[in-house]
């Protein structure tokens, strides 16, 4: 008898456990904001992958219209961040750890939210002198 | 034609307009910022991922929308938008007015080359800006970008995917994602 949390998939039975399943559609959703259809194609497997990250808060979703958007939530994209990190560990860390580690969360606290323009500046373009020169090469461009 | 939203001279995209952070707009467009980040952030853009095939080391990897880092060898990517060769603020400027533009008209995979030697002052400030630029692009338009870069500023992003070749001790070795995988050689799909 399988555990409760332990999973059958395809015609050669491996057994997922529920950690792996979560890992494998964290890693699927990642920074982006998918629409259900997009996590699968199949509508009962896309409901149950919405249900499972949905039990531990690691997702958000929304409606708009007949659409549903799925994104990670903060909770969602912090365990990403780990598994992204873990995989440098594994296949290599081209950067120094500490320096990684910092870019990681730089770039994960703008990723929810970036590509809406509502993202906190990251550290590496606070007193970014180059952000000052397209400022005023900008407002001249867009309004003479 | 999707949806064109005027600020004074230019003319942008729902998506484009998604692509700057908050505080660009904010600097960049003055009274109207308030009006376009409510613009941008009501609007939900969703492209079918493009990605890329290739054929790298022997074996055949896929390129997602993102930012990917290739250093040492030449991928032939056909149908890409390859970048013209601006430095400096010409450069930041083109990938922040220009390029989405062109991604309005087709979405096909972007090539950077040379992403390091495109700044002849404040290198590190501007390489780390047009990556989280580049980066921003890839996302909302779901596109690859690859930048040709050297070992440095392959350090400097955590790209989706890393591909490159050097030579160690007379032979040529090349790595995918910091991996080896034997001997080089790169050739499109």
């Amino acid at each position: 008898m399988l555990d409760d949390n332990k999973f059958i998939f395809g015609s050669n039975k491996v057994i997922v456990d529920e950690f792996t399943r979560i890992v494998k559609w964290l890693t699927k959703i990642g920074e982006s904001e998918v629409l259900v259809s997009e996590i699968s194609k199949n509508g009962r497997k896309a409901r149950e992958v919405v249900e499972l990250l949905g039990k531990y808060e690691l997702i958000s979703c929304r409606r708009r219209g007949r659409l549903q958007l799925v994104s990670l939530s903060p909770r969602g994209l912090e365990v990403y961040r780990h598994i992204l990190s873990a995989r440098r560990i594994i296949y290599g860390e081209p950067l120094a750890r500490r320096e990684f580690v910092q870019r990681l969360e730089e770039a994960a606290g703008g990723a929810a939210s970036v590509a809406d323009t509502s993202s906190e500046l990251p550290s590496f373009l606070r007193d970014n002198p180059w952000l000052e020169v397209l400022a005023s090469r900008s407002r001249s461009r867009v309004f003479g | 034609m999707s949806r064109q939203i005027v600020v004074g001279r230019e003319a942008f995209s729902l998506a484009h307009l998604k692509v700057f952070r908050r505080e660009e707009v904010e600097k960049f467009m003055g009274d109207v910022a308030g009006e376009l980040i409510s613009l941008a952030s009501n609007a939900i853009i969703v492209f079918k991922p493009v990605r890329l095939e290739i054929t790298f080391c022997g074996g055949r990897h896929v390129i997602p929308a993102g930012l990917t880092h290739v250093r040492g060898v030449q991928l032939e990517i056909p149908g890409a938008l390859y970048l013209p060769g601006y430095l400096d603020e010409e450069y930041l400027e083109y990938l922040l007015f220009d390029l989405p533009r062109e991604l309005d008209e087709r979405r096909n995979p972007v090539v950077v080359e040379d992403c390091h030697r495109r700044f002849t002052r404040w290198v590190q400030e501007g390489l780390v800006y047009s990556f989280d630029v580049l980066s921003r692009i890839a996302r909302v338009y779901r596109v690859p970008v690859i930048v040709y870069g050297d070992s440095e500023s392959e350090k400097r992003w955590s790209f989706a995917r890393t591909f490159s070749c050097e030579k160690v001790e007379g032979r040529e070795v090349c790595f995918v994602d910091g991996k080896p995988c034997g001997g080089g050689g790169a050739s499109p799909d």
